[in-house]
């Protein structure tokens, strides 16, 4: 609690607030968008954290992820299309509304639905992330690193692709992680273009992983004509949603419960909850044929219990370095960016960056309805920008996102390059947020803590398990073999310092 | 006609990549190669299992080539050529130049309505207005250095 007040101040500055308010607005700009996802949207985000204080970057990137989720509801409810796959559970209710003339109504519910989900979990997140932080602080560097792989397995387990791809991806990742000169002994890996000498940065494989496959998608799409159902103002409309959330109680617990439940779990999404909690409340109600005909609480089971998956989809990432979910993922990638490692470091060394954060996640909820509530009046302009100018726009926001990082053109074909692999191995679902941690948890598997905590780490079961498989090898890692030239090899070239730090372990420090 | 089954195509990709990975392993020696061999072993182990899987599903499984013939693929074809002709002009041209001329040929290119001059001319403003938002928010607001066109 003493953190929280004293991360209070560091909220309310200029910045942050203008921060919060501009990231409301293009987090629910992406999420009203079918085709632009909440992980795109946060993806393409992260180059701009490099010019930010590590606070405010990371209060952007969560306003986003909130508001973008939120924000799919607005072509869910007007275009039939979820904007975001959490918004799936509302199109049963949603477009029922807009076209027996209350679409006003139905966004307004909307809104307000994901403001208490929201809040709700994210005040679980404030609650509960430091005590189980502090459970962490029993882990060793090893035990969070299995924790991570752990992770790695049960997410690539519910990933919508089946279980072998999932985890063939995590393994392709930490494959791609390994392109470059070796961390350790400087040898060369998989450098097939000289572009490639200093690895594959994280930044531009986010981007390429999630946004290129996107546009081509959106390039598909390009002669689609949506037809959109338009929002009449009427007065009164949001005073009576607000009169009718009162009414509604039950959904709103349940769906914020369930949610928040749901968040936790590693790989579940907030298209599980929606659907879930808007199958139990129907269940539970004495007139469940009201359901599916245009009934404000079907849309307030679903936006409730979407965005209360928000704030506990970040417990794992924050205390135990597990992403809860793909937009997760690629916070995590924001994290690692500014030298801030998932674990209980967060809570203790960074506690200021931490509690400014979750404070600024709990004030975007605020931002997310009052934005909200302005575009629903104005929604006819927000999710009717066409696909075949969007395409175009979001693969100039990769070019620029990508170089921006190190100035280096190469990102921005490594970039492409990823995209169109993601894309074909997308086509035969191979989920991507594996490939992702696997990138990201390479360096970290090169790293294992063994070569200095030998005894220690043979002496615990789960570890020794873990450590049979590379023990019959020649060249073992805990017995390395010396060899000539390792010193020269060791050399750090001048360019690769920036993406070094950037692949930096969480754990080794 | 050739059938190739959705999970058998998967299998074989991973077959590819594992070799694509095993043939550039072969290079590495020492210490360096210790993970990469590691996730050698492992991507082959889940290759095994994805080609149970492609039997087992055999009869449930879906035609990839099926699929491939409703993809509209002139529709993508064009713009993702405007794109490769984009990532290429983006060094001699600059990189506002290149965007500009890439977001107003390739909005008018996919355009699902016949254009006319009021459309070229909205498109044309449009475009400039959005490359130079760029500008603003990339050279002028955080500094970053952007290869540009000497004339623009």
């Amino acid at each position: 609690m003493e953190n929280l007040l004293n991360a209070l101040p560091e909220v309310f500055t200029w910045l942050n607030m203008l921060v919060l308010l501009t990231a409301s607005m293009g987090g629910l700009f992406f999420g009203a968008m079918p085709g632009l996802s909440p992980t795109m949207a946060v993806a393409l985000l992260v180059p701009f954290t490099f010019y930010l204080p590590p606070t405010t970057s990371l209060i952007m990137l969560g306003a986003v992820y909130t508001s973008a989720v939120a924000g799919g509801c607005l072509s869910a409810i007007l275009l039939s299309i979820p904007g975001a796959p959490a918004s799936i559970a509302t199109l049963l209710d949603g477009p029922a509304m807009a076209k027996n003339g209350r679409a006003e109504e139905a966004l307004y519910t909307a809104f307000i639905s994901s403001f208490v989900g929201g809040l709700f979990g994210v005040a679980v997140l404030i609650f509960f992330a430091p005590p189980l932080a502090e459970f962490a602080m029993r882990f060793g560097p090893s035990e969070l690193f299995w924790t991570a792989i752990f992770g790695i397995t049960v997410i690539t387990g519910l990933s919508s692709g089946g279980m072998f791809k999932g985890l063939f991806a995590g393994a392709l990742g930490m494959m791609l992680s390994t392109v470059g000169y070796s961390q350790i002994s400087g040898e060369p890996r998989f450098v097939f273009h000289p572009d490639l000498a200093s690895g594959i940065a994280l930044v531009p494989a986010l981007i390429g992983f999630f946004a290129v496959p996107q546009i081509i998608d959106l390039m598909r799409d390009a002669h689609m004509k949506l037809v959109k159902l338009e929002v009449k103002s009427q007065s009164g409309v949001l005073a009576k949603s607000f009169r009718q959330h009162l009414h509604m109680k039950k959904t709103l617990s349940l769906g914020s419960i369930i949610g928040t439940l749901i968040g936790i779990i590693p790989g579940a999404g907030g298209q599980i909850a929606g659907l879930m909690v808007y199958d139990q409340v129907k269940k539970m109600d004495k007139n469940p044929g009201r359901f599916g005909t245009g009934d404000p609480e079907g849309v307030c089971a679903s936006e409730s219990a979407n965005n209360a998956t928000v704030g506990p989809a970040l417990v794992p990432l924050l205390t135990l370095g597990i992403p809860g979910s793909p937009t997760a993922a690629v916070l995590l990638g924001g994290l690692l960016i500014h030298g801030l490692f998932p674990g209980p470091d967060l809570f203790t060394k960074h506690a200021d960056v931490t509690y400014t954060f979750l404070i600024g996640l709990f004030l975007a909820q605020f931002f997310m309805l009052l934005v909200g509530i302005l575009a629903s009046k104005y929604s006819h302009y927000v999710a009717n920008v066409p696909n075949h100018i969007m395409f175009a726009a979001v693969a100039i926001l990769c070019v620029f996102g990508s170089y921006c990082v190190s100035n280096n053109f190469a990102d921005v074909l490594i970039m492409f390059s990823l995209g169109m692999i993601m894309l074909f191995l997308g086509k035969l679902s191979f989920p991507s947020a594996p490939l992702v941690l696997g990138l990201i948890l390479g360096p970290i598997a090169e790293e294992l803590p063994p070569r200095q905590h030998d005894r220690q780490y043979r002496r615990r079961p789960l570890q020794l398990l873990l450590y049979g498989l590379p023990e019959h090898r020649p060249h073992h890692p805990l017995h390395p073999q010396p060899h000539l030239g390792h010193c020269r090899r060791n050399q750090v070239q001048p360019h690769q310092t920036r993406r070094r730090m950037l692949r930096s372990s969480p754990w080794s420090s | 006609m050739v059938f190739i089954r959705k999970e058998l195509l998967s299998a074989v990709t991973m077959t590819a990549t594992t070799l694509f990975f095993m043939l550039g392993a072969r290079e590495i020696e020492g210490e360096a190669a210790i993970l990469p061999q590691i996730l050698i072993w492992v991507m082959i182990g889940i290759n095994v299992f994805q080609y149970a899987l492609a039997i087992f599903r055999w009869q449930n499984d879906y035609d990839v080539f099926c699929l491939l013939l409703r993809y509209p693929f002139r529709l993508v074809g064009v713009q993702f050529l405007i794109s490769i002709a984009y990532v290429l002009c983006l060094l001699p041209l600059g990189f506002y130049l290149s965007s500009f001329l890439y977001l107003l040929l390739g909005s008018l290119a996919a355009n699902p309505d016949p254009l006319t001059p009021r459309i070229i001319a909205i498109r044309t403003a449009g475009s400039f207005a959005f490359v130079f938002a760029l500008w603003a928010l990339f050279s002028y607001g955080l500094g970053v250095v952007i290869p540009s066109f000497s004339l623009f």
